[in-house]
């Protein structure tokens, strides 16, 4: 029984495993990593020791506090943090080219094809890993098998700095016995759904019918088939910020006022779209994603039928997206803006002059001023009182 | 899990068990007597899986007198009484236990009990009677430092690790045949003791169900070394790291373990 070739490479944590790396006496205490001079400042990041205290990311720090008396906090360091994450992918690259970034911290590398150079898949993983140890000090999860889930399912199991091969007779029956809150997709308002429905570990969600999956939500039977091992969905060497481009933004303190959401999805949207025009490209899709003060997540999507490469349109169409996510009267922490769908703009030929030529030459002169005086040269007033 | 004041991980390689006359003239003296084995085993590795309590309760005295022969610093690790885990008999058990702990108190006292093996066949399954069991026996034994060996798949799951966590027992990573049903290359440190065993790779004999020639197999210098990193992982993880070889036909373990500790000494984890 071979194992798979699907290696997941899960870097959990990766900014208090980081900020532990460079100072050795934060290792077996409690700290997170946050920004402590912001008021309603939020848990980024946690040490083990922490999360045992019972603390847990996105918490507000003074609740943190109040848990857990003399957490220390240190600050957030960007720039290192994205140092590692591209010293993770550079060493999964020296393996293979099918290497996908996917989130802080993950990696999808497909070792089909790499046996006569690093040995047996199981092998290779080790090598890999031990790489990793050298190159970044991090001791990551891994886990090998036919396809993604059950790989990511698999590193949230043997976690911390866990190993698993799986061969594909043994993946159905390890995934089915994990809590279902284990499978990708499956997030905090679904999770109490299943606990409704009597749905515990992944095995119950994999035996429903093809009816019940559907009364799940539309990603029903997509979640249904996760559930039981299928995934077909390839490593994907093609950046995320090819993909789709995203960013957040967090309220400090949180809101509920629309002017200011909307503000910043616009902020977000200009900043995005500018980058993708950089390229020739557009986006035709918007994703929001909302996280409350409770810690519940929502999203909502929007579409459209051609690719949108303007601010006010990809703006429109986030506002689409905004709409539909914001169903709760509750206070937002945290906003993010996924642009998808992400195909080369190319002028468009229209048989007549068409009607919005004006806004499209005003898009022209911003990103002219914009590609030479930098994104912050000129923006609408609005976009600095959102800010303020 | 490591914090800068403590030492090193304290890594140790050795057999599972040692008293077996056929390694006579391979690993063993020709001349030796059987009541200097365990001397010379003690100048060849720092740490010995001690098997024969599976078969019968050890007596304090027995320990003792073990303890005395060893003529180098060495610990051990104990591999429990089968009453408690192959042939649980839910009325006597707890006398068991007892008995048991009286049996390894003099090496636990003395600081030379690494750990307590409970090595639980693949009969033993993720069923209700059996958690509930594990628990109690867990509980029951919950003054020794513990580790479990499971030979069923199933209990490879998110709850279990949680629970050996919280309990602060280790779990233990096999080198085994691949068959259906086994548990899966595998490794997670639950506790400050990581443990691994290495059984061989003998897959048909393993079916044959001959508990003779089960763990008949010679590991490769190859498939050790691959060994190598999966140990150096581990060792971030816990305060001390056992390996064992229970390949013991022809003297094979004690080869490969003198081979591993190699390897591991040129990776500078030992």
């Amino acid at each position: 029984m071979g194992s798979g070739t699907i290696l997941h490479v899960n870097a959990i944590g990766i900014m208090a495993a980081i900020e532990e790396i460079r100072d050795r006496s934060l290792r077996g205490r409690p700290f997170v990593v946050a920004n402590a001079l912001s008021p309603r400042a939020v848990v980024l990041d946690l040490s083990p020791r922490a999360h045992r205290e019972g603390l847990r990311r996105g918490m507000v720090l003074p609740v943190a506090r109040d848990l857990c008396p003399g957490v220390e906090v240190r600050p957030p360091r960007p720039g290192l943090y994205r140092a590692a994450e591209e010293a993770l992918r550079s060493v999964g690259l020296g393996y293979t080219p099918l290497v996908e970034r996917a989130g802080s911290g993950h990696l999808f590398i497909d070792l089909a094809g790499t046996r006569r150079l690093f040995g047996a898949p199981e092998d290779a993983a080790q090598k890999l890993r031990g790489r990793i140890m050298e190159e970044t000090g991090l001791s990551p999860s891994i886990a090998l098998s036919s396809n993604k889930t059950v790989s990511k399912v698999s590193t949230r199991v043997f976690r911390p700095a866990g190993f698993v091969a799986l061969s594909p007779n043994e993946e159905s029956s390890l995934v089915r016995m994990q809590p279902v809150g284990l499978l990708p997709g499956v997030g905090t308002a679904l999770l109490g759904r299943f606990g409704l429905l009597g749905i515990d570990t992944i095995g119950d969600l994999a035996d429903l019918s093809e009816s019940e999956a559907r009364a799940i939500g539309p990603r029903g039977p997509e979640l249904v088939a996760k559930a039981r091992g299928i995934d077909s969905s390839p490593v994907d060497p093609e950046p995320p910020e090819r993909r789709a481009v995203a960013g957040e933004t967090v309220f400090e303190p949180d809101t509920t006022d629309p002017e200011v959401l909307g503000l910043r999805s616009g902020a977000i949207v200009a900043e995005l779209a500018f980058a993708l025009r950089k390229d020739g490209l557009g986006a035709r899709r918007a994703l929001i994603e909302l996280t409350y003060t409770d810690g519940l997540r929502v999203s909502g999507s929007a579409g459209a039928a051609r690719i949108l490469a303007r601010d006010d349109e990809l703006l429109s169409l986030a506002l689409a997206a905004l709409e539909r996510a914001r169903k709760r009267r509750v206070r937002v922490r945290r906003l993010e803006l996924k642009l998808t769908g992400i195909e080369s703009a190319g002028p468009e030929l229209d048989l007549f002059e068409p009607e919005d030529l004006r806004l499209s030459r005003l898009q022209s002169a911003l990103d002219r001023i914009r590609g030479r005086f930098g994104f912050a040269a000129i923006e609408p007033c609005s976009f600095l009182a959102a800010r303020a | 899990m490591n914090s800068p004041s403590e030492p090193p991980p304290d890594i140790r390689i050795g057999t599972s068990g040692y008293d077996y006359p056929e390694w006579k003239g391979i690993f063993y003296p020709k001349a030796l007597g059987r009541k200097e084995y365990l001397g010379a085993y003690s100048e060849a590795f720092g740490t010995l899986e001690l098997d024969f309590p599976y078969y019968g309760t050890p007596k304090p005295g027995d320990l003792r007198e073990l303890m005395a022969r060893a003529r180098k610093p060495m610990d051990f690790s104990i591999k429990a009484n089968r009453a408690l885990t192959h042939k649980i008999d839910p009325a006597a058990w707890k006398d068991g236990v007892d008995e048991f702990a009286k049996g390894i108190g003099p090496l636990h006292e003395a600081g030379r009990l690494c750990a307590v093996l409970l090595e639980f066949p693949s009969s033993f399954r993720y069923r209700d009677d059996e958690r509930r069991y594990l628990d109690k026996a867990l509980k029951a034994l919950s003054a020794f430092p513990l580790v479990v060996e499971f030979r069923s798949a199933q209990w490879f799951n998110a709850r279990v690790i949680d629970g050996l966590k919280e309990r602060r027992v280790g779990l233990c990573s096999v080198d085994l045949p691949r068959l259906e049903g086994l548990p899966p290359l595998a490794d997670l440190v639950t506790s400050d003791a990581a443990y691994v065993r290495f059984h061989g790779r003998n897959a048909a004999a393993w079916l044959s169900g001959d508990a003779g020639t089960r763990c008949e197999y010679l590991y490769s210098r190859e498939e050790l070394d691959a060994w190598v990193p999966r140990l150096e992982a581990m060792s971030t993880q816990a305060k001390t790291l056992r390996v064992y070889f229970n390949n013991h036909r022809r003297g094979d373990a004690a080869a490969n373990a003198r081979q591993l500790m190699a390897l591991a000494a040129a990776a500078k984890l030992v």
